[in-house]
Order: structure tokens, then C-alpha cells, then sequence
């Protein structure tokens, strides 16, 4: 559950970080695949080497689509509605690996953040990506 | 066997030389009581766990966190040998504390991220990082292993 004070905090943080959307999320991408390698098999058709522009046009969708959800985050299932159908029907990335672009994007912001990083802006970051997950994956079955 | 290259070898010992063990302890363990509260349930004697606040200032957290991220240090001492080196703290843990497994990749979560705030992405690249996380996780394995 989601406070007003975390839902705010989320929401101004993810707006600070929309003019970086592409570095923020190119990074997050990276540090998923050098960890996690068994990802990089959804992305076999192109070219996700640091710095190419795949890596940061793809980077950029997905922080600006998680930035959005963040505007209202009780609206996450009317917002996330076509990005839902996209990955159940189409995509079909294992719901399994958005925990683990999760943890990579908490690195990132923790990276990037630094001292602001702070346990509860921690933590309600953690509770948002999962909420953001869980509705991602609600088309699946 | 775990293999690790030599640049897995050098990044884990060049991270950890960095760090603080008296820093980090303290802030990963707090975060995860923050971020997961359910772990309270193990530390009932430390005293005033009910707010953000009172836990990071909570000086048994803190002694325990030092405690925690200093046992690092015989991984890192003994990295062709963690499930061995870990093999009776995994026993106590199961036998003695019933600390449920999932929480010591959590707490290495929370490890990870204070790592990353600490030194920021200069330091902390996706390669030191996958390096580091492959490190931790040999150790959960080895402190989940004699779990029966």
C-alpha cells in the first residue's frame, strides 16, 4: 500500500528524472543484461550494445511509461491498459523478468540519486515497481 | 563449483576493499526492515523497530549489520570455497534462528543498492555490479544449503 506522502514523492522524483529518460533507462537495461543474460534473449534482433540507439530509444519508453504511471498511480490499470495487451499478446516476455528490470532500475536510481537515495524513497520506489509489474502482468492468464 | 573469471575475481576484491563494513552494515540491514518490515519478525529483542526512524537508529541494527556485512569478508577471503566457509551459519540459521532463506537475498538487494548510492555509477558499472551480484548470490546459496 501506497501513502499519499510515498505516491507524491514517486511522482516528483520520476518527473526529475523525464529530461534523462534515455540515460536512466539505457542503464538500467545494461546492468539487466550483464546480470541477468538470460533477458538479453528477448532482444536477439537487435542491437542492445551500450550507447546504441536501440538501448536508448527502448530506455527512454520504458522510464517515460513508468514515469507516466507515476502521475496517478490508482489509475495504473486505465493507464497501463495497452502496455498490458502488448506484452501478454504480443511480447510475451516471462512476467519473472520484471523483478529483475526492477532491482536494475533501483541500482540505477541508486546510482544516480545517490544520497537521495534515501531507505524510504527506497521503499516506496520498491512498492511502486512492483505494483507497475503487477499490472503489467494482469493480461497474461 | 562456482568459476569465476579474473575479472569477476578483480572486481569483487577491488569493491570490497572500498567498502565500509561499519557503514554499509547498519544502512543495508535497516533498509531491509524498511523495505521488507515482515523481517522484524527475527530481531523481536532488539527494541524500538516501529518507525523508519527508530530503526536507523536502533544501535543492535546497527552492531547486527556490522556483523552481517563483516561475515563477507571470509567469502571474499575464500571465493573457490563459500558453500564450505558458510556451511555453519547456514546451519544455524535454519536450526537455530528459522530465518527464512528468501531473506538473505533481500538483504542482498539491499546491500547492492547501498553500494550503489555509496559510490555511484563511476565505481558501481554494470559490470563491477553483475560481478558483485554473482558474488552475493554464491553466498545466499551457500547460507540457504543446509537448510533441511
Amino acid at each position: 500500500m501506497l501513502s499519499k506522502k510515498e505516491k507524491d514523492l514517486i511522482k516528483e522524483i520520476w518527473e526529475r528524472l523525464t529530461p534523462v529518460a534515455a540515460e536512466i533507462g539505457a542503464d538500467a537495461l545494461l546492468r539487466m543484461f550483464a546480470s541477468y543474460p538470460g533477458t538479453k534473449t528477448y532482444f536477439s534482433h537487435v542491437d542492445i550494445s551500450p550507447n546504441s540507439s536501440h538501448l536508448l530509444s527502448h530506455g527512454k519508453k520504458i522510464v517515460l511509461a513508468i514515469a507516466e504511471g507515476a502521475q496517478d498511480i490508482s489509475q495504473l490499470t486505465v493507464t497501463l491498459a495497452p502496455l498490458q495487451t502488448l506484452h501478454a499478446y504480443q511480447l510475451r516476455v516471462d512476467p519473472r523478468n520484471f523483478k529483475l528490470l526492477s532491482h536494475s532500475m533501483l541500482v540505477s536510481l541508486a546510482c544516480y540519486l545517490g544520497d537521495e537515495f534515501t531507505p524510504v524513497a527506497h521503499a516506496a520506489m520498491d512498492k511502486y515497481l512492483s505494483a507497475f509489474a503487477a499490472v503489467l502482468a494482469e493480461k497474461y492468464r | 563449483m562456482v568459476e569465476w573469471t579474473d575479472a569477476e575475481r578483480k572486481a569483487i576484491i577491488g569493491l570490497w576493499g572500498k567498502i565500509d563494513v561499519g557503514e554499509i552494515g547498519p544502512q543495508a540491514l535497516s533498509r531491509l526492515l524498511i523495505v521488507c518490515p515482515w523481517g522484524k519478525r527475527y530481531f523481536k529483542e532488539f527494541g524500538d523497530l516501529s518507525t523508519n526512524a527508530a530503526i536507523m537508529g536502533n544501535p543492535k541494527v546497527a552492531q547486527h549489520g556490522k556483523t552481517v556485512m563483516g561475515g563477507l569478508e571470509n567469502a571474499v577471503k575464500n571465493l573457490d570455497n563459500i558453500k564450505q566457509t558458510y556451511a555453519k551459519l547456514s546451519a544455524m540459521h535454519s536450526e537455530k534462528l528459522h530465518v527464512d532463506p528468501d531473506n538473505f537475498r533481500v538483504l542482498a538487494e539491499c546491500i547492492s543498492l547501498c553500494v550503489a548510492a555509496k559510490f555511484g555509477p563511476s565505481v558501481f558499472t554494470a559490470e563491477v555490479q553483475e560481478a558483485w551480484q554473482k558474488f552475493l548470490s554464491v553466498v545466499v546459496s551457500a547460507l540457504g544449503r543446509q537448510y533441511h
